[in-house]
């Protein structure tokens, strides 16, 4: 009996760790940074990836996977996309420079908005705390500000 | 946070899509301080809580002016595209039972505060969403559409960019500017929830009314069910009102009409000078069961394939209305070029025509052709001028009961500006 193969065309993936990924092309060319790369053809058999750690590339992996699929539903989507954001910050942090540095737009906004959620009606000092930010300002500089901006202070939550 | 680069960060700022927590992040850093003033949007809303404090004798000196806050949070922004404020979605369902204030602070549509910040940003603004606050502005009379029009060149000139002016300023403001830049509004429906003292502005519009000379009409109501709306000319008409039963619209002509689907749209009232074209363009037509059209020029809007038109866009039709020009019109098309039935069409049940009757052979003629096209027809409701001949009139009502028993005939006059008087009904 006669069988027909479609042959998937794959791309290697070598991450900062030497790790290297095989994924089929459709998936890995939603990050415009390696369309550009094979549209341009500098990249050869392996494309090094030297901004990019293996466990980031993992996480990258298994969201352009799921986005690919067009037999997701929107909602569905949506639904993976708000449970693929709950991660610790610090992660949040390396797949947006991770995002950023591979193109690929949708992943880097979910993720900007993680970030932009985490910090409403939060105070300067959580937020520092939480994002390991130095207050690089003068005692002099910071009251000037808050006196300017007194009315944003009322209602905040509790640290 | 710090290792990310500055247009990421811009970017975290931007989604906070609210100047207080932005405002509040100004102390975080430097870094961020100074990055926070390339946001481009300004989004400020006035809580419940906040207007509370500000009306409390005991807390109200420690409460900025919401109209000095949003001042200084444009004075101290660079290159602002995106305006959005007002009151919040808790301030917007206060009643005006509930509360007496005479205050101005969150009147955002008083000329005075939007002309002290409007000049100043109009350069790049491509987005404004005002929502005022009813308690404060329902009495007072303001020309705010007017004002923006004419310093937001974007109003003006594109298409794709949207002013949204949250419904409660359409609700509680006669607007009706003229000279210049024409564009009015006028509303002074209420829905039921007024009237029980509760009114939940935005949601509780049911009922609108709005007269336009402007180019780019936008209407964004999510629980409007009746829309009358007069423009002139506008290049783009957009109305997004997924709710609408009831649609009344005179128009010369839109360049662009766009419209969300309309699944409830059931009666339609179509006034334009350019009836055919507007006919055979119109966006939506498949759920209407009563339409009304008119005329609004004294010749030619009317063509031959009108009648084809109308009943291949609305499919559902069981009333049909003529207007007095229409009628008129249509008659001179079927004197001219003698139309032959080219086919039966079903479904319509009624059919009102207002009459002048310039002539009975050229009214009768019409009459005919249009009971043996269709087939469905039970009521034919004819409606004379009140200045015609009555042995005119006579003469047509005679013949028309004489040529067809099958449906029932109802006879009445009509004048412009009086109410129409039936004569027999149902005969």
């Amino acid at each position: 009996m006669a069988t027909t193969t479609t042959e998937t065309k794959m791309l290697t993936l070598c991450t900062s760790d030497k790790q290297q990924f095989q994924i089929e092309e459709t998936i890995a060319l939603q990050a415009v940074t390696i369309r550009n790369m094979v549209e341009d053809e500098c990249a050869s058999n392996v494309i090094p990836l030297p901004n990019v750690n293996s466990k980031i590339m993992i996480q990258i992996i298994e969201y352009l996977k799921k986005h690919v699929d067009s037999s997701v539903s929107k909602e569905d989507m949506e639904k993976f996309d708000s449970a693929f954001v709950e991660k610790k910050l610090s992660e949040i942090f390396d797949i947006i420079l991770a995002a950023n540095y591979l193109n690929i737009k949708n992943l880097l906004d979910i993720c900007c908005q993680r970030v932009a959620d985490v910090m409403k009606n939060k105070s300067p000092e959580w937020v520092r705390r939480t994002f390991n930010i130095v207050n690089d300002f003068t005692a002099e500089e910071e009251a000037k500000i808050r006196k300017e901006h007194e009315w944003a202070f009322e209602g905040v939550d509790e640290d | 946070m710090d290792d990310l680069p500055s247009p990421i960060v811009v970017e975290i700022l931007t989604r906070l899509n609210d100047s207080t927590d932005l405002a509040r992040c100004k102390l975080v850093s430097k870094t961020i301080n100074t990055l926070s003033e390339q946001v481009q949007s300004i989004n400020l809303h006035c809580s419940f809580g906040r207007y509370t404090k500000s009306r409390d004798p005991q807390t109200r000196s420690s409460i900025t002016p919401f109209k000095t806050i949003f001042k200084n949070l444009l004075l101290n922004s660079r290159n602002v595209v995106s305006v959005s404020f007002g009151v919040d979605t808790t301030l917007r369902s206060v009643s005006y039972d509930d509360v007496e204030d005479e205050d101005d602070d969150l009147h955002m549509t008083d000329m005075n505060f939007v002309m002290e910040w409007l000049p100043r940003v109009c350069g790049n603004l491509r987005s404004i969403l005002i929502s005022d606050f009813w308690i404060q502005s329902c009495w007072r009379r303001t020309h705010v559409l007017g004002l923006l029009s004419s310093y937001c060149e974007f109003l003006r000139s594109t298409h794709a960019l949207r002013l949204s002016l949250s419904l409660s300023l359409s609700l509680s403001v006669q607007v009706l500017i003229t000279g210049g830049i024409k564009i009015g509004l006028i509303t002074k429906k209420y829905s039921k929830d007024f009237k029980n003292g509760s009114l939940n502005l935005g949601h509780s519009l049911t009922e609108l009314a709005v007269k336009s000379a402007w180019l780019l009409v936008t209407i964004i109501a999510p629980n409007l069910v009746k829309l009358k709306l007069q423009c002139v000319k506008p290049r783009a008409l957009i109305i997004e009102a997924p709710l609408l039963s009831d649609l009344h619209i005179s128009l010369e002509k839109a360049s662009d009409f766009r419209v969300q689907e309309f699944c409830n749209l059931k009666n339609l009232q179509l006034e334009s000078t350019d009836l055919h074209n507007l006919l055979s363009t119109l966006p939506f037509g498949r759920t209407i069961k009563n339409l009304a059209v008119e005329s609004l020029k004294r010749v030619d809007s009317i063509e031959m394939e009108t009648l084809e038109v109308l009943f291949r866009k609305f499919p559902d039709l069981t009333s049909l209305t003529f207007g007095p020009e229409a009628w008129s019109q249509l008659e001179m098309v079927f004197w001219r070029q003698s139309l032959k039935i080219t086919g039966q069409s079903k479904g319509l049940k009624d059919i009102t025509a207002y009459l002048v009757l310039y002539d009975v052979e050229f009214t009768l003629h019409l009459i005919l052709f249009v009971l043996e096209k269709y087939v469905d027809l039970s009521d034919m409701a004819l409606l004379i001028h009140r200045n015609v001949d009555s042995n005119d009139a006579i003469s047509l009502w005679s013949s028309c009961m004489a040529h067809c028993s099958r449906v029932r005939w109802r006879w009445g006059t009509w004048k412009e500006g009086t109410r129409d008087a039936w004569i027999s009904d149902g005969i």
